[in-house]
């Protein structure tokens, strides 16, 4: 019975714009979404980093998140991240942030930018998913409605979107400015 | 203060892209500045260089050439940057350290490691301190992936150049994705040393001592979460306030914490604090706030 994670265009948007605003670092986020039936659908990426992830931040914003999940009625079920480096297969905390995650959410997974497809991502998948007891690659990912998906995404970087997006970060040095990205794609 | 000026930059630019005096500003200010942000010096300098280089001074056009050759080098932009680099060898020749330098980083754009490298110890044979240099031969062993060489060759580099707090940064932040939080913490000390006033280094060297974890840290790295927020008491420096409440929920978890009177007055303070920013700037996530509580006394 393969489980599916299933990404939908709007979560696959936000961590390319993510990862293609800030090149030149290492970025993470965290994905919502619910279980449905065996799969998990993904339904929005909250970025948060574009250093490397360390604890008070972190905490802060899961603890928020917690809450903005409980009022939408969704679930944290994953984490995104992504290297400056092409091939950096360095995963540094985020194996254990995703454990800690899957103690509340059990199939939760790892979602890694794929820095050699990422220069294609409208038009190839540029993320892969990790899962299981070690994290091991897995191919059960859907970008769902893909050509929709990825035409979005096109038409989103050729308005240049990713300087409009906001992750935890920048929201603690302007709080006008929304990391959960929610007017972004209006 | 900077991503402000930027973003004003940015606004005007797009409005009117022929905007030649802007584009000359901007370019100064990310000079000076250092912010990284190639896509635009790419865009609005090369549109600069070839449409109006005429209202550059010599000394400041060759300094743009530079700039703009290696933010093309940034954004892999292969033809900007031939182009730049042809016409800054046919004025300078390609004999000085400065030119081969710009030719071995042409040469780490195409990813042809050795032949950067080669150049840059042919560099460093002539001038054995060229700071710039051996920064890039750090540089070179990150995208090589080699990071125990880098940590290696930048220590080596702070030993000649201890005062050098990019070097510092970049070593913290090497240590960091390393897990190596120990020796992170080591460096935001230096820093600190070096920069007494800056709430951004307090607030790095907070999170790091608090990822270390232990009582000890934990109330410190509340201690320099405060002293930055005392040093930017504002709503850009969020990240203090923040770091206030978590490190004060996470001491009151602890057998010494647990009841701190100090602790909790503080934590109270800064959540106000946050609440009242909230309201303000972004009224819709002040109920997000309230998961942000200290653990009840009777647990």
């Amino acid at each position: 019975l393969k489980r599916m994670v299933i990404l939908s265009g709007e979560a696959y948007s936000k961590i390319i714009l993510h990862a293609s605003k800030y090149v030149h670092t290492p970025v993470s986020g965290i994905l919502i979404g619910n279980g449905t039936g065996n799969d998990v659908e993904v339904i929005d990426a909250i970025p948060l980093f574009h250093t490397e992830i360390l604890a008070p931040m972190l905490e802060a914003s899961l603890s928020m998140l917690d809450e903005y999940c409980t009022q939408k009625q969704l679930k944290i079920v994953g984490i995104y991240y992504g290297q400056e480096f092409n091939s950096d297969d360095r995963t540094t905390i985020v194996p254990q942030i995703a454990d800690k995650i899957r103690s509340q959410f059990p199939s939760a997974f790892m979602l890694m930018v794929d820095n050699g497809k990422f220069g294609n991502a409208t038009k190839e998948v540029a993320v892969k998913l990790y899962s299981g007891a070690k994290w091991a690659l897995d191919q059960n990912l859907q970008l769902k409605d893909a050509t929709n998906s990825f035409g979005l995404l096109e038409s989103y970087m050729s308005r240049d979107l990713q300087w409009r997006l906001t992750d935890f970060e920048g929201h603690l040095e302007d709080p006008k400015k929304d990391w959960l990205n929610e007017s972004l794609f209006k | 203060l900077t991503k402000m000026e930027v973003e004003n930059f940015e606004k005007i630019l797009s409005a009117t892209p022929h905007d030649y005096t802007s584009a000359r500003e901007l370019l100064k200010f990310l000079r000076s500045s250092k912010v990284r942000r190639s896509d635009l010096v790419t865009r609005y300098g090369y549109k600069l260089l070839t449409d109006k280089s005429s209202i550059l001074p010599e000394i400041e056009l060759w300094d743009v050439y530079e700039q703009v050759l290696i933010a093309a080098f940034d954004t892999s932009n292969n033809q900007v940057a031939q182009e730049c680099l042809n016409k800054i060898v046919r004025q300078f020749g390609d004999k000085s350290i400065r030119v081969k330098r710009l030719l071995a980083m042409q040469k780490e754009s195409e990813g042809n490691f050795k032949a950067a490298e080669a150049i840059y110890n042919q560099i460093l044979e002539i001038e054995p301190s060229n700071a710039l240099t051996m920064k890039r031969q750090i540089a070179l062993r990150k995208s090589a992936l080699d990071y125990q060489s880098a940590v290696k060759m930048l220590n080596e580099y702070l030993k000649i150049f201890p005062t050098d707090m990019d070097a510092w940064m970049e070593l913290a932040d090497l240590y960091l994705s390393l897990s190596a939080y120990k020796l992170a913490a080591f460096c935001f000390e230096e820093l600190l040393l070096a920069l007494p006033h800056s709430s951004h280094i307090h607030n790095r060297y907070a999170e790091v001592l608090f990822t270390l974890g232990g009582p000890d840290n934990i109330r410190n790295a509340r201690k320099y979460f405060a002293y930055s927020y005392e040093l930017v008491p504002n709503s850009s420096n969020l990240k203090a306030l923040f770091g206030i409440c978590t490190s004060a929920i996470a001491f009151a978890s602890t057998r010494q914490g647990k009841g701190d009177k100090e602790n909790t007055m503080i934590f109270q303070w800064a959540h106000a604090k946050l609440m009242e920013e909230y309201k303000t700037s972004a009224p819709q996530r002040v109920s997000l706030l309230q998961a942000l509580r200290l653990p009840s006394e009777n647990q």
